[in-house]
């Protein structure tokens, strides 16, 4: 069996912030994106997403504990310098369609 | 008299400033809870979980992927205004332009991300191939 093409070969999670990061453009106004542009903002995300995940779990284990607490998503979020009293606005004023949610695919019944 | 008013306006920021240093934030969690973000809590779950980091409430997930969405559309936005200001120019010296200021079509390019991004910090090079 010869091997999917390479586009298809890339990661689902990715295909999702690709679909997240077009949404988000198009809500705030562009028509359309430059692949490289995408490319970039998609790897921009996750970066971001990683690096504010390590930094949380970092605190959480500085403070001895394995289960994280709102506690240590404020102190990364300081540490990053994200002003998070924003937020509130934010998610009022945004009109960004939410993505449908993952389906699992049964398999057919034979 | 003076001092003493001055005193108790400073007091009353003080108060101010420690109300809303605490008491937004669970205020803001306990929406969170009907809340969908664009990110899907499946996605960010799993990047967390790459990364090590794995909370059981749903919320905090939704707090991460709304900083994250808050990011993006901040740079976006960035982008935006800068894609305009390109496009007003380039049409003003040229004057020829029939087409209205309405259906104008933005496309977000490397040329309007480059300068958007260098605001927020980073540098960002044309990679040298994509497979």
């Amino acid at each position: 069996m010869s091997s999917p093409p390479v586009d298809q070969q890339t990661n689902v999670y990715r295909k999702m912030l690709t679909a997240v990061i077009s949404s988000i453009c198009m809500g705030t106004g562009f028509d359309s994106i430059e692949k490289e542009a995408l490319a970039s903002l998609v790897e921009l995300i996750q970066c971001y997403l990683s690096e504010l995940s390590v930094i949380c779990k970092n605190y959480c284990e500085l403070a001895g504990r394995s289960e994280p607490l709102i506690a240590d998503i404020i102190l990364a979020f300081i540490d990053m310098g994200i002003n998070f009293s924003c937020f509130e606005d934010y998610i009022k004023n945004a009109k960004y369609p939410s993505l449908p949610p993952i389906i699992v695919q049964q398999p057919p019944k034979q | 008299m003076d001092m003493s008013q001055n005193q108790q306006s400073e007091k009353m920021i003080e108060d101010q400033s420690e109300l809303t240093l605490g008491q937004p934030l669970s205020d803001f969690l306990m929406q969170l809870e009907d809340y969908h973000p664009t990110i899907p809590d499946a996605v960010t779950g799993h990047i967390l979980r790459t990364s090590g980091f794995e909370p059981k409430d749903p919320r905090l997930l939704r707090l991460i992927s709304i900083a994250a969405q808050k990011f993006i559309s901040d740079i976006a936005n960035d982008a935006l205004q800068h894609c305009k200001m390109r496009t007003s120019n380039s049409s003003n010296s040229t004057s020829k332009s029939t087409k209205g200021a309405k259906d104008r079509r933005y496309c977000l390019t490397m040329e309007d991300l480059t300068p958007a991004l260098a605001e927020f910090g980073i540098t960002i090079r044309k990679p040298q191939y994509y497979v």
